[in-house]
């Protein structure tokens, strides 16, 4: 192939020598007729480079394809192909590029590419929808001038990944949207503010909160005089020997449902509020624990159970004083109630390597095995199905501690070993420990 | 209108971040308002004492933006539409301020009646225009985000139909009174709030009179809708509703 397009230029060359040598031949001047014919190939050749040269300037559209063959037609067909190459890739850039918006167009989020100075620099369609960022109109705008929330405000000077729930105003006023967004770094500074529609949610949750509190609430009210009609019927002295039993039971079974609403109570009011610093006290957390203890080993438990304690007496924290005592009581009685006659518990309370104020109930009891771990701190959930239902439990009472610890930075920790006991504990914030 | 257009890069940030905190401001009246709101409706003690106890921010932000201001004014001397900015924002963080003092006299008068028995019916009529004018303050912020007069102009019209709200349940309040005079403390309550109401939708009708101003270098203070329609907006403004 390649010796070909040079054989014609070859060709070509040996025609202009031959033209030159029967130039010579005829006339007899011999140099004038070689300078002639050399003079005229290279001339021929400039007019083809510069054909080639318009071409190429014209945009080397096909349809104006200088004519010619030999050399000067592979190398013009050399550039077309580049050309159409190049043409090819483009198109396949562009089109990918044309798809992956069209995705993240189609995406259910709303999506808004934010630069390092929180400028808009692009948003997809449902954006509008939901974060009334119009891309036509707001690009280089930045974002905290649209969403004006200080929350998102806050997200955005803070540059924290959390995500946050906020009500956004929908297009016909009065109704409002449940959003939640985040905001994640990409690359760069650039940042990507994802937002989602949780109003669905939002209202399911809102009504599974309140059908709670009201159904405890309704519930606790017949309840009290089912109890106290039980307790004047036992006091009653007319009352057949044969119904004694039976209103005993109705009576303590009656108890037991009064305490599991009352717990219940606790719950949602601890899911509804959020815990405000006016509501926080210094709370002489040892004496609390001395307290329970004392209590626990002698009043409760009679001699079952060894009580060990392990308590630094200077530790106190800050906090609701009535919640951190639900969970220093729940914490003991749990250890105790659960566990066979003749363990041994120890309840240490101790500051931490990191300064955390810390908790904890060991017991060398039976132990829980490790299905059931991540399932303890759920409402009802039992270990055993049989057990622990007599002993007094509501089911409650690791919901409530995780609810407490939670709303107070904390967080509750179990670690438990089958035959060897179980660790209950929980490590209050830094934050909230008070040196005397 | 272009703000982004001086040689010197600090003296656009300056008018960037004039603008910028202006809005901020804004995002924070209007959560004020909002929580107000809430409270008055749901009578939230809680939430309602926070609200009235909410407002150093805001008026601490109004001194630092006319501050601000001043130091631009006399630093940079602004003309023409830089002058426009200074001047509108000067105007927008006082009415801003304002609304933040209404909206912390709602939240006073949700406090009085979160306590007492509260009456229901009262509420949904003052629900319904509360969102009214919450709607005119957020989009009325949003005009001022985007510079846009056309928006600005569509929410002036808007002041009317508070007005009639404010008749309504003024009507109704008569009628709570009459009926019964232990109602009558309850009820002026819920009255002034609605009062409230109304000044902050005028309070946002004022900003979007500056945002007007800003763009388009006209004062249209005390002048007619239609007049405003004509001159200064003479191609069809297509209207959200009405």
């Amino acid at each position: 192939m390649d010796s070909n397009d040079w054989s014609t230029e070859r060709w070509r060359i040996a025609l202009v020598l031959f033209v030159a040598f029967v130039g010579g031949m005829l006339t007899g001047y011999w140099s004038l007729s070689l300078i002639l014919s050399l003079v005229t190939y290279i001339a021929w050749l400039l007019y083809k480079l510069k054909q080639l040269h318009i071409w190429l300037i014209k945009g080397a559209s096909p349809s104006l394809l200088p004519d010619s063959n030999g050399i000067w037609e592979r190398i013009t067909q050399q550039i077309q192909n580049t050309h159409k190459k190049s043409d090819r890739r483009k198109d396949r850039m562009v089109n990918l590029l044309k798809r992956l918006q069209g995705i993240i167009t189609a995406l259910p989020y709303a999506t808004v590419v934010l630069n390092g100075n929180n400028e808009i620099d692009w948003a997809n369609g449902i954006s509008q929808v939901y974060l009334n960022v119009d891309i036509k109109k707001d690009r280089g705008q930045r974002i905290d001038n649209i969403i004006r929330l200080p929350q998102v405000n806050k997200l955005l000077e803070t540059k924290s990944t959390k995500e946050i729930e906020v009500s956004l105003p929908t297009g016909d006023y009065g109704l409002e949207r449940q959003v939640a967004i985040q905001i994640i770094p990409v690359q760069g500074d650039l940042k990507l503010l994802v937002a989602r529609d949780v109003s669905e949610r939002a209202t399911i949750y809102r009504m599974r909160k309140n059908f709670i509190a009201n159904a405890s609430h309704e519930l606790r009210t017949p309840l009290t005089v089912i109890a106290g009609y039980l307790e004047i019927m036992q006091e009653d002295d007319n009352l057949p020997d044969s119904l004694q039993p039976a209103v005993l039971a109705a009576s303590d079974q009656s108890i037991r449902m009064q305490r599991i609403i009352e717990d219940l109570l606790t719950l949602s009011r601890l899911e509804n509020s959020e815990l405000s610093d006016n509501s926080s006290s210094i709370i002489d957390v040892p004496s609390v624990l001395n307290r329970i203890c004392h209590d626990e080993a002698t009043l409760i438990t009679g001699d079952t159970h060894i009580i060990e304690k392990d308590i630094d007496e200077s530790l106190k924290i800050k906090g609701s004083d009535a919640e951190i005592i639900s969970v220093c009581s729940n914490l003991v009685h749990n250890s105790v109630r659960h566990t066979q006659d003749g363990t041994k518990v120890k309840v240490i309370w101790k500051k931490s390597a990191k300064g955390e104020g810390c908790l904890s109930v060991v017991d060398d009891g039976q132990g829980i095995p490790a299905e059931h771990l991540m399932h303890l701190t759920e409402r009802f959930y039992r270990v055993d199905k049989g057990r622990s239902r007599d002993k007094g439990g509501t089911g409650l009472g690791l919901a409530i501690v995780q609810h407490i610890a939670q709303r107070h930075g904390a967080k509750l920790d179990i670690k438990s070993e089958v035959g060897r006991g179980s660790t209950f504990s929980v490590c209050f914030p830094a934050s909230r420990v008070v040196d005397d | 209108m272009e703000i982004g257009q001086h040689i010197s890069q600090r003296y656009n940030e300056e008018l960037e971040d004039i603008r910028n905190q202006v809005l901020k401001m804004g995002g924070l009246v209007e959560s004020q308002a909002e929580q107000a709101v809430k409270a008055l409706l749901e009578s939230d003690f809680e939430l309602a004492k926070a609200v009235a106890n909410g407002d150093e921010a805001v008026n601490q932000m109004e001194v630092d933006i006319d501050e601000e201001c001043t130091r631009v004014i006399a630093r940079r001397q602004p003309t023409a539409s830089d002058l426009r900015l200074v001047v509108a924002v000067v105007k927008v963080i006082t009415d801003l301020e304002r609304i933040g003092d209404e909206a912390e006299k709602i939240a006073r008068y949700s406090k009085k009646l979160a306590k007492k028995q509260n009456i229901t019916r009262m509420h949904s009529e003052l629900s319904h225009m509360s969102q009214l004018v919450l709607t005119m303050l957020h989009d009325s912020l949003d005009a001022f985000a985007r510079l846009d007069a056309d928006g600005a102009v569509r929410i002036l019209g808007k002041d009317q139909q508070v007005n009639v709200e404010l008749d309504n349940l003024s009507r109704l309040l008569i009628t709570f009174m009459m009926e019964d005079p232990r109602h009558i403390k309850s009820a002026l309550r819920v009255s002034w709030c609605a009062r409230s109401l109304e000044r902050i939708a005028d309070h946002a009708q004022n900003i979007c009179e500056y945002v007007i101003y800003l763009v388009k270098g006209k004062d249209v203070r005390h002048t007619s809708l239609e007049h405003i329609r004509s001159k200064y907006f003479p191609y069809d403004i297509e209207d959200g509703e009405e």
